[in-house]
C-alpha cells in the first residue's frame, strides 16, 4: 500500500511512474533505487507492487511468457493483449493454491495500426479486476493520483503536460504521505519505444520559523520583582 | 475485503419488459469499497443477436464469468451452426455458476433475450450458484437492486412501446442508483427490439 505506481494517458504516449523506495518494517528505508517496471514486450510494459515476493513471481512469470508468445509467433502483443493474459493469469491464480498479492499498472502504445487507441492503459487489481482509464494508480498514492487526474488529465494531452501533472501528484505525496517517495522512476511508452526520462523528486517542503513569541512561557510575562 | 464481497465493487442492473422489446441497463462505476478507480466498467455482455446478460458484484468475476461464458457460448455457435437462444444461453449461464456450487463466483446475472421472429420476451435473473427463476417482468441485480426494484415496480406498464420502456428503465434506474453509494457515475441502456438494438448512455449525477 505503501508502494506508488502511477500510469497516464497521453496522445500516443503513455507515462509509468513509480517510487524508488523499499521500506522495511513500516519504519526503515532499505533501498533508494527500486525497479518496479517489468518490460513485457518493445513497446508494452508493467509496473508492479505489492507483497514483494508475489510482485516479482507474478511479474517475470507474465514477462517471459509473452516474450514465449513473441518467440513462437513472431508478432507482438498490443497492450490490450497483454493486459488480458495478465488479467486471465491473475483471476486464475486467485482461486488456486497461489495467489499473488500484486496490484499492476500496464501501459504501452500499439504498433497494430488498425488500432483507434494508440496509447493503451490498464489497471489491474490483485483480484484480477481489469479496467481502462487515463490516469491509473495502485497503494496509497490513488487517492492523490486520481483526484489530481481528475483536475488535470485533458484529451490530447502532451508530454509536457503529463509530467506536470506527475510532478503535481509527486509533490503532493511528498507533502502528505508520511512515508514519502525519496525518488520517483519515470519512463515514457511511446511509437519508439519504452524510454526512461528523468527522475522526480517531491518539493521541499518550506516551513516558516516558529516565532520568538512562542518561546515565552506564561510564567515569563508575570513580573516576579516587582 | 470488507464485510461483504457483493458490495466491495459495487454495480447495479435492471431489465425489463414491453411488448416485443426487451431493456437491460447498467450503471458505469468501478470502485475498490468506497473509491471510485474508473467511470467505463460496464456490466452488459452481448451473446448473440437479441441476448444480452448483465454480470453484478466482484468485478473480476464479471469479468471471468462472461469471457467463460463467451467461451461457452462461441463453442455452441461452431458446433451447432447457429446463434443462441435466450433460454439456452440462461440455463449455459446457470450450469456455469452451478458448477462451482462449492466455491462460488461473487456475481449476480440478468439475462435478457428476444425472439425476433415471433416477438417473444424473455428477462431471467439467477443468483450466484445459479438458481433458476422464471420470465419475468423485471429484474434488477446489484447493490442498489432493492432500491431500483421498488421504482422498476412504480413504472413498468405491460405491453410498453420501446419509449416508454427505455424512459421506465432509465428512470429506474438512474433514481436507484442516487441511493447507493457504490452505484452510479453515468449508466448504458440496451433497448433490444424486433429489428434494432438501441444503446444509449445516460449522464447522471456524476457522484
Amino acid at each position: 500500500m505503501v508502494e506508488s505506481v502511477i500510469g497516464i494517458r497521453g496522445k500516443d504516449f503513455v507515462l509509468l511512474a513509480q517510487d524508488a523506495n523499499t521500506t522495511k518494517y513500516g519504519i526503515l528505508n532499505m533501498k533508494f533505487d527500486t525497479n518496479r517496471l517489468f518490460k513485457l514486450s518493445e513497446h508494452c510494459a508493467m509496473l508492479a507492487a505489492g507483497e514483494p515476493g508475489d510482485v516479482v513471481q507474478f511479474a517475470e512469470y507474465v514477462g517471459k511468457n509473452i516474450q514465449l508468445y513473441k518467440m513462437i509467433n513472431g508478432i507482438e502483443l498490443s497492450p490490450y493483449a497483454c493486459a488480458n493474459f495478465t488479467r486471465h493469469e491473475m483471476a486464475t491464480s486467485l482461486r488456486s493454491r497461489n495467489s499473488f498479492l500484486a496490484n499492476l499498472v500496464v501501459g504501452g502504445y500499439s504498433t497494430n495500426e488498425r488500432d483507434q487507441n494508440r496509447a493503451q492503459l490498464y489497471s489491474i487489481d490483485y483480484l484480477g479486476a481489469m479496467v481502462s482509464a487515463n490516469v491509473v494508480a495502485h497503494g496509497f498514492c490513488q487517492f492523490f493520483a486520481l483526484g489530481i487526474g481528475d483536475r488535470l488529465w485533458k484529451e490530447d494531452l502532451t508530454v509536457d503536460e503529463a509530467l506536470f501533472m506527475l510532478q503535481t501528484i509527486v509533490n503532493e505525496l511528498g507533502k502528505r504521505m508520511a512515508a514519502y517517495p525519496h525518488c520517483v522512476f519515470v519512463r515514457i511508452i511511446d511509437a519508439q519505444g519504452i524510454r526512461v526520462l528523468d527522475n522526480m523528486y517531491p518539493e521541499k517542503i518550506h516551513v516558516a520559523k516558529p516565532s520568538e513569541g512562542e518561546l515565552q512561557t506564561s510564567a515569563d510575562m508575570m513580573d516576579i520583582h516587582s | 475485503m470488507g464485510d461483504d464481497i457483493l458490495s466491495y465493487n459495487g454495480g447495479v442492473a435492471l431489465a425489463m419488459k414491453g411488448k416485443e422489446c426487451v431493456a437491460i441497463a447498467c450503471d458505469k462505476r468501478y470502485g475498490v469499497q468506497n473509491r471510485t478507480i474508473a467511470t467505463n466498467f460496464t456490466k452488459i455482455f452481448q451473446y448473440s443477436d437479441h441476448c444480452f446478460v448483465a454480470f453484478c458484484g466482484l468485478a473480476t468475476d464479471v469479468q471471468t464469468v462472461s469471457e467463460r461464458l463467451k467461451f461457452r457460448t462461441n463453442l455452441y455457435e461452431l458446433r451447432e451452426q447457429r446463434k443462441l437462444k435466450p433460454v439456452v444461453l440462461y440455463n449455459m449461464l446457470t450450469n456455469l455458476l452451478y458448477e462451482r456450487r462449492f466455491g462460488p463466483y461473487f456475481v449476480f446475472a440478468l439475462v435478457v433475450g428476444l425472439d425476433p421472429k415471433t416477438g417473444e420476451t424473455y428477462v431471467y435473473d439467477s443468483d450466484n450458484v445459479g438458481a433458476v427463476s422464471d420470465n419475468v417482468n423485471l429484474a434488477t441485480v446489484g447493490t442498489a437492486s432493492e432500491y431500483i426494484f421498488g421504482l422498476g415496480e412504480l413504472f413498468f406498464k405491460p405491453n410498453m412501446n420501446s419509449d416508454e420502456l427505455f424512459e421506465a428503465t432509465s428512470q429506474a434506474l438512474l433514481n436507484g442508483v442516487d441511493r447507493d453509494s457504490a452505484s452510479g457515475w453515468g449508466a448504458v441502456v440496451y433497448v433490444i427490439e424486433k429489428d434494432k438494438i438501441t444503446v444509449r448512455e445516460l449522464k447522471g449525477r456524476q457522484d
